[in-house]
C-alpha cells in the first residue's frame, strides 16, 4: 500500500484515550480505542466497517473527519497526510471530507431552520451572494428528497428519516470526496432504514463520492459497501470484499458475526441450530487479552494465540486477516445465496463446519 | 398444548396529551396460547409496546385504557384493583425490557432483586430466595452465580444484566413472559447467546412468550405466531411461516422487502415510501393509504375491517374483503 492512487490511506492509526479510575481517580490507564489500523479507500467505493460496541469504528471515523487527533498514524488524503495539517490548509481539506452522524436528533441545532443548517457549511466554506446560496439550498433539498417548501421549519418539526436527509444535504453541501457515515442509519425504523440507504445509493452514483460506512450491523453495511473491514476491540480482523467476507470469512470473530445475525426467514432455523455461537462477553478494553485480542471468546484459540498476536496480512488476493489460523472455505454453513430470495437454498450439509461442533 | 389462555379483547388504550388523543392502541383483539411465542412486529408507534404495558396494567397518565378485557384465568384485569395486580405481575406474567440497567434497581445488589420477588411470590425463607436465586443465575448462563449474586447491575455488562432480568422474570415461574425488545440493546453476537437462552428456557420452564420487535430476523427465528401492528391496530395476524412466505398486508410486504438481507448476494431494498402518520389525526380510511403502492379509491374513504382470509390468517386490507383473493 502506498499513499498514492487511493483516495484515502489510513497507516499504523491509533487513538488512545486516558481513563482514571479507583480512589480519588488515582489510577490512570490507557483505553486503546484504535490500535494500529491500516487500511485504504479507493475513489469512488464504498468500505463498510463493521463491529460491535467499543470496537473503534466510530473513533476510527473521527479521526479520519478531523474530529479527533490521532495518537499515532497517519492519514493521507489525495497523498497528502492530513494530520500533519493545520490553519488555512487543514480548513481547506476539510471541505472535501464530510460526516453524516447517527441520531439525526442530536446532531440538528434546533434553533436553526433547515435552510440555515444545509446553509451553514456553504457559508462556512464559500462566499457566494444570496441569490446563489438560495439556489443551492432549495435544491440540495430537492436531491435529498426533502420539500424545498419546508426551508423555514425548525427539525423538530420533521420525522428522525427527514431528519437524516437534512444531514445528508449537509454533509453533500460542498461536494465533498469522502463522506464518512457514522452508523446514518441504526436509529430509524426499518422502513426508513432502506429510503436512507437507497438515497446513499443514489448520491454516490450522481455525485461520485467515496462512503466510509461505519455501522454494527452487518446486514446494513452488506447492503452498500464494496470491501468490508470487521474491527474487533482497535483492531482490523478481516478486510475484503464483501462477497469474499460472506462466502470465505477467514477470521473465526467474522464467522461468529455471521451466524449471530438473525435471518428474516423462519424455514432457516433448524439449520440455524448448528451455527456456533461466540462465548462470552467482549473484554474490557483498557486490560485488553494477550496475543490475539479474540482469543478468550475463539472456539479453535491454542496457546499460540494467547502468546502471540497474529499479524494484519494479506491471506489471499485481496483478503487480509489477522488470525493464526485462518478459516477455509467449508461446505456446511452457507452464508450467502446467490440470486434473489425467492430461489433454490442449497444446502451441502446440515451438520455444519465439523470444527465448529 | 395449544390453547389460549390469555385473551385480549377490543382493547383501546388511548393518551390524552395536550394535543389530542392519542389512540396508541385501538381495538386490538389478540389470544396467547399456551407454550407458544407470540411476537408484535412493528415501527415506533404502532402500539406494540403500549399493549404488552396494557397487559400488564402498567399505563400512567395520561394514558389510560378506554375499553376492552384482557382474560387472563377467567378474570378480567383490567377490573383488577392495583393490590390484586401486584400478585400477578412478576409472579404470573413477568415482563423483560430493552434497556436492562434502567429497569434494575442501582443500589440493591442482584441478588437481593432477585430474591426479593421470590420472598413475595412464592413466600420462602431468605435462605431458600437465595439458594432459588443462585440456581437461576445458573441456569441463565451467569459464570460464577454466587459472586454475581453479590454484584451491583453497574458492574455487569449488557449481556449479562439481560441475563439477570431473564432469571428475576423466570423466578416465579410465571405462564407468560413478556419480552419487550429484548435484544435491541445489545451487539449481536450478545443477541445471538440471548435469544438462544430464552428459546431453552421456555422450553424448560413452559412459559409462553409475548415477544415486542421491530426486527423481522428476530421474529423469523422466535416466533410461532405473529401479529403486525401498524397505527394502534393489528393489520395482519398469522403464523410465522405463513408470514414470511405468504404476507398479504401491503404493509408486511413492505417491511419484508425493506429489510436488508445480509444472506443474499444480490438484493434490492425496496423502501417503504413516506412515514407513519400522525396518531393523533388519522385517516378516516385505511391508515396505511398514504404510503401504500395499491392504494384505491375505497381505501381512502372507509375503514378497513380486521378479515379472516384462511384460518388463522386475519389480514386488515381492502384488497383482501373478498376470501382468498389477491396475494
Amino acid at each position: 500500500m502506498t499513499g498514492k492512487g487511493h483516495l484515502l490511506e489510513v497507516r499504523g492509526l491509533k487513538k488512545s484515550f486516558e481513563v482514571k479510575s479507583g480512589f480519588l481517580k488515582r489510577n490512570k490507564n490507557d483505553l486503546k480505542a484504535v490500535n494500529d489500523v491500516s487500511f485504504f479507500i479507493d475513489a469512488g467505493e464504498t468500505l463498510g466497517i463493521v463491529g460491535e460496541s467499543g470496537c473503534g469504528k466510530s473513533t476510527t471515523g473521527n479521526m479520519i473527519v478531523q474530529l479527533l487527533e490521532p495518537t499515532a498514524g497517519e492519514i493521507y488524503f489525495e497523498g497528502e497526510d492530513i494530520t500533519k495539517l493545520k490553519g488555512e490548509a487543514l480548513r481547506k481539506k476539510r471541505s472535501d471530507i464530510q460526516i453524516i452522524f447517527q441520531d439525526p436528533y442530536s446532531s440538528l441545532n434546533p434553533r436553526m431552520r433547515v435552510f440555515d443548517l444545509i446553509a451553514e457549511p456553504i457559508r462556512t466554506h464559500q462566499t457566494i451572494s444570496k441569490k446563489v446560496l438560495e439556489e443551492r439550498v432549495l435544491e440540495l433539498m430537492k436531491v435529498v428528497g426533502l420539500n424545498p417548501s419546508y426551508a423555514n421549519r425548525y427539525p423538530h418539526e420533521f420525522s428522525g428519516g427527514q431528519r437524516q436527509r437534512i444531514g445528508i444535504a449537509r454533509a453533500i453541501a460542498l461536494n465533498p470526496k469522502l463522506i464518512v457515515c457514522d452508523e446514518p442509519v441504526s436509529a430509524l425504523d426499518v422502513s426508513i432504514q432502506s429510503q436512507i440507504l437507497n438515497l446513499l445509493v443514489k448520491l454516490q452514483k450522481e455525485l461520485q463520492i467515496t462512503y466510509l460506512f461505519i455501522a454494527h450491523g452487518l446486514p446494513v453495511v452488506k447492503h452498500i459497501s464494496d470491501r468490508i473491514a470487521v474491527m474487533y476491540l482497535g483492531k482490523i480482523v478481516e478486510l475484503t470484499t464483501k462477497e469474499n467476507l460472506f462466502k470465505k470469512p477467514m477470521h473465526p470473530y467474522t464467522k461468529g458475526l455471521l451466524a449471530a445475525i438473525p435471518v428474516p426467514d423462519p424455514t432457516q432455523r433448524d439449520l440455524k441450530e448448528h451455527r456456533v455461537l461466540i462465548k462470552g462477553d467482549i473484554p474490557n478494553a483498557v486490560h485488553p487479552p494477550s496475543g490475539c485480542v479474540f482469543h478468550p471468546r475463539c472456539p479453535y484459540a491454542t496457546e499460540l494465540c494467547a502468546q502471540e498476536e497474529p499479524l494484519f496480512e494479506e491471506k489471499e488476493s485481496g483478503h487480509f486477516a489477522a488470525c493464526h489460523y485462518p478459516l477455509r472455505e467449508d461446505k456446511g454453513i452457507v452464508y450467502l445465496r446467490e440470486g434473489n430470495h425467492h430461489g433454490e437454498v442449497h444446502f451441502e450439509s446440515k451438520k455444519g463446519d465439523a470444527r465448529f461442533n | 398444548m395449544k390453547e389460549p389462555f390469555i385473551h385480549i379483547k377490543n382493547l383501546r388504550t388511548y393518551f390524552h396529551t395536550e394535543d389530542g388523543t392519542v389512540p396508541a392502541v385501538d381495538d386490538v383483539s389478540l389470544s396467547i396460547n399456551k407454550g407458544e411465542i407470540l411476537a408484535i412486529v412493528g415501527e415506533s408507534g404502532s402500539g406494540k409496546s403500549v399493549t404488552s404495558l396494557s397487559l400488564m396494567r402498567l399505563i400512567d397518565p395520561p394514558g389510560r385504557i378506554e375499553s376492552g378485557e384482557i382474560l387472563f384465568e377467567g378474570h378480567n384485569l383490567v377490573d383488577y384493583s392495583m393490590k390484586k395486580m401486584r400478585a400477578i405481575r412478576g409472579n404470573k406474567i413477568a415482563m423483560i425490557f430493552q434497556e436492562p440497567l434502567t429497569s434494575l434497581n442501582p443500589v440493591f445488589t442482584v441478588g437481593n432483586q432477585i430474591s426479593e420477588s421470590i420472598i413475595e411470590h412464592q413466600h420462602k425463607s431468605k435462605k431458600e430466595a437465595k439458594q432459588l436465586t443462585i440456581e437461576m443465575l445458573t441456569k441463565v448462563g451467569i459464570p460464577r452465580p454466587d459472586r454475581v449474586f453479590h454484584s451491583y447491575p453497574h458492574a455487569l455488562s449488557g449481556g449479562m444484566r439481560q441475563r439477570v432480568m431473564i432469571a428475576m422474570a423466570l423466578s416465579c415461574n410465571p405462564e407468560l413472559l413478556i419480552a419487550d425488545e429484548p435484544t435491541t440493546a445489545l451487539d449481536v453476537t450478545i443477541q445471538a447467546q440471548i435469544l438462544h437462552l430464552m428459546k431453552e428456557l421456555i422450553i424448560e420452564f413452559e412459559t409462553s412468550i409475548l415477544l415486542i420487535t421491530h426486527d423481522l430476523g428476530v421474529v423469523a427465528e422466535m416466533a410461532d405466531r405473529v401479529i403486525v401492528m401498524y397505527g394502534g391496530q393489528i393489520v395482519e395476524e398469522t403464523d410465522v411461516f405463513t408470514l414470511f412466505k405468504h404476507p398479504k398486508h401491503p404493509y408486511t410486504k413492505g417491511l419484508l422487502s425493506s429489510t436488508p438481507k445480509v444472506h443474499e448476494l444480490k438484493e434490492e431494498l425496496v423502501p417503504i415510501p413516506g412515514s407513519v402518520p400522525n396518531p393523533i389525526d388519522y385517516p378516516i380510511g385505511c391508515r396505511f393509504a398514504d404510503r401504500c403502492a395499491l392504494v384505491m379509491e375505497t381505501c381512502r374513504t372507509v375503514h378497513p375491517e380486521l378479515i379472516e382470509v384462511k384460518p388463522g390468517h386475519l389480514v386488515r386490507c381492502w384488497l383482501h374483503e373478498r376470501k382468498g383473493e389477491g396475494t
